[in-house]
């Protein structure tokens, strides 16, 4: 049973990962129909940023809250120089500027930091595994699901309970009609824009002890999320819940049985569930 | 009126011209401009394969490097295995190439929109992520290198002719960029092309008035795919090297890139589109390692400022020239 416990560890922790950094994605395609291309840039930018102030200041902390922070400023300032200009364009302009984003941070990433992969020992209070129950589990991963838990649960919590929250629901469901009561919709986006951002930032620093940190690390990262945020359903952050955990189960499988294969299980999830509910699990028609 | 008149002489007397340096590159080129010349048609072969989706049926594939990367690999493998003989090669290429998009048209054409985009660019990653896996056949994350070019038949090899120089090969490449516009060109203003337009424009109509839509939306996806694999076949032949990046997710971005950079809406759009993306990568090689930030920023500059793509402002600076030079007809055209 002790194994049984390590994959579950190992799945829930992978699909949380996953969640917080596609919940950004969810939501800005829900609210402005944005396809952003650089979301897995903000990622990367993040992740870097972050361990650099981590090896200079020597905090793991320091260099978490670097990480929101930076990412956040790169993501609203992204917004407002260019994706604000481009709302009305249509996906193809989106999809194309947010391309071109993506060549931009790759290479400003190289050039500051050189081309090579950087990794990261774990903080010195996580770095140890125990047994528990005949399962070999590591520190590092406990607080992974730990954090990614307290991510999802604050971002659900201010999405149900909070004004802001509540302004954004309206915003996803009907645009027109939120905007017609007075909302701002557009400022109300640059916000969440500005939250998705830093929140993928944050999952790309938590993730280098995991994965390191290289240029074009976004880049595959990205694809995941697109596949969490399609099988979940556009704009569905409780849809985007359950396709991370079906795809941390997933992956986590395919790494048992087929070793080498384990990313095929998930495009075939993501085929699967497209063909069965074109909108996803838990998403409306368009 | 006028306008028919100027453009019944002026585009013909272009294209031909065109048609000329084309064909005089490998003989002016200096340098490896003939490798980079048949580098840009390769990728406007790609262009146009894609451009039968996106254009004629207006369904945004985003796996288009599924059909480029496993031609590329076809082509290596099979020239490297079984023959070097380049109509054989070219012919189980394009026909595996074909099965492949037959198989896969059956599976993805059953979604629409966002499903279909999302499914491709799922079935492409799915190849890339096989790639990496079993390197028995594809050589995992190092590729197949070193792969020979192809011969032509004896007849036309004693003929002088050949394939194995960068001008022979260039040629290739431009004998097959030539048919693959012209039959484009067939397709977009056969009755088929008009079929396609039509469910572009609104597929529920056709389906009530009786078209076979999904045959229909399969078959232009099969050409599109023949065409994606034999681009990928000559790349990998260009550069004597099939690899799992011509598979990954970037190159279907770059093949829309191209299409939506030069335009969606004209035949001339992927060529041109091929062309500049083509050539700023090439320049800002040659002129710092960070070439990838300026080719964005390039990029980007262009979507901002050019959102119909290069080739409708071409036209439109095109028409307003042409107004200045004949003041009194832009009254009677308005």
């Amino acid at each position: 049973m002790g194994i049984f416990l390590e994959y579950t560890v190992n799945a829930v922790q992978t699909g949380l990962l996953l969640f917080i950094i596609s919940s950004g994605l969810t939501l800005s395609f829900g609210l402005m129909r944005v396809i952003n291309m650089a979301h897995g840039s903000f990622y990367m930018v993040g992740a870097f940023l972050g361990l650099q102030i981590a090896l200079i200041s020597g905090s793991f902390l320091l260099g978490l809250a670097g990480a929101a922070i930076g990412s956040a400023l790169t993501g609203l300032l992204a917004e407002k120089v260019l994706f604000q200009r481009i709302y009305a364009r249509g996906p193809f302009a989106q999809v194309l500027v947010s391309f071109g984003l993506i060549f931009v941070f790759d290479e400003l990433v190289r050039i500051l930091w050189g081309g090579e992969i950087r990794s990261m020992p774990r903080p010195t209070l996580l770095s140890d595994s125990f047994e528990f129950a005949g399962a070999h589990l590591e520190a590092y991963r406990l607080f992974l699901i730990a954090f990614g838990g307290v991510l999802s649960g604050l971002l659900l919590w201010s999405l149900v309970r909070t004004p802001f929250g509540m302004m954004v629901r309206a915003a996803v469901d009907d645009r027109e009609s939120a905007e017609l009561l007075g909302m701002d919709v557009r400022r109300l986006f640059s916000f969440v824009f500005l939250l998705g951002s830093g929140v993928a930032g944050m999952a790309g620093f938590v993730a280098i002890p995991l994965v390191n940190a290289f240029p074009g690390m976004g880049d595959e990262v990205l694809i995941s999320a697109l596949v969490v945020v399609v099988m979940g359903g556009l704009g569905s952050v409780l849809g985007s819940l359950v396709a991370s955990m079906l795809i941390g189960l997933a992956l986590t499988l395919g790494q048992i049985f087929v070793a080498g294969y384990a990313p095929v299980a998930m495009y075939l999830v993501l085929a699967i569930v497209l063909l069965v509910s074109p909108n996803g699990l838990l998403g409306k028609a368009e | 009126m006028n306008e028919h008149a100027m453009s019944s002489k002026l585009i013909p007397a272009a294209l031909f011209a065109i048609l000329v340096l084309l064909g005089l590159i490998p003989i002016f080129a200096v340098g490896s401009g003939t490798e980079f010349s048949a580098d840009i048609l390769i990728y406007a072969i790609m262009a146009l394969g894609l451009y039968v989706q996106l254009s004629l049926l207006g369904l945004v594939n985003f796996g288009f490097s599924a059909f480029f990367g496993v031609g590329g690999y076809l082509g290596a493998i099979f020239i490297m295995n079984t023959t070097r003989d380049l109509f054989l090669s070219l012919g189980l290429t394009m026909l595996i190439c074909g099965l492949m998009a037959l198989l896969f048209g059956i599976v993805a054409l059953r979604t629409r929109q966002t499903a279909f985009t999302m499914i491709t660019l799922a079935f492409a990653q799915l190849l890339y992520v096989l790639s990496l896996a079993d390197d028995r056949l594809t050589g995992g994350v190092n590729g197949l290198t070193g792969v020979p070019r192809p011969r032509l038949p004896i007849a036309l090899r004693e003929m002088g002719l050949t394939v194995d120089s960068d001008a022979g090969f260039y040629y290739l490449v431009l004998v097959l960029f030539l048919m693959t516009f012209a039959g484009v060109w067939i397709l977009q203003r056969s009755r088929m092309g008009s079929v396609f337009a039509g469910i572009r424009e609104n597929e529920e109509r056709m389906t009530v008035l009786g078209f076979p839509v999904f045959s229909y939306k399969l078959t232009g996806f099969v050409i599109s795919g023949v065409i994606g694999g034999y681009a990928g076949y000559l790349n990998a032949l260009l550069l004597g090297f099939a690899g799992p990046g011509a598979l990954f997710w970037t190159t279907s971005g770059e093949a829309l890139l191209m299409v939506i950079l030069g335009g969606t809406t004209s035949l001339a759009g992927p060529v041109i589109g091929a062309a500049v993306f083509i050539g700023i990568s090439h320049y800002a090689v040659s002129y710092t390692d960070h070439w990838r930030l300026f080719v964005g920023i390039a990029f980007i500059t262009i979507v901002m400022f050019a959102p119909q793509g290069i080739v409708s402002i071409a036209k439109s600076r095109f028409q307003a020239w042409r107004q200045l030079k004949t003041p009194d007809n832009s009254g009677l055209t308005k």
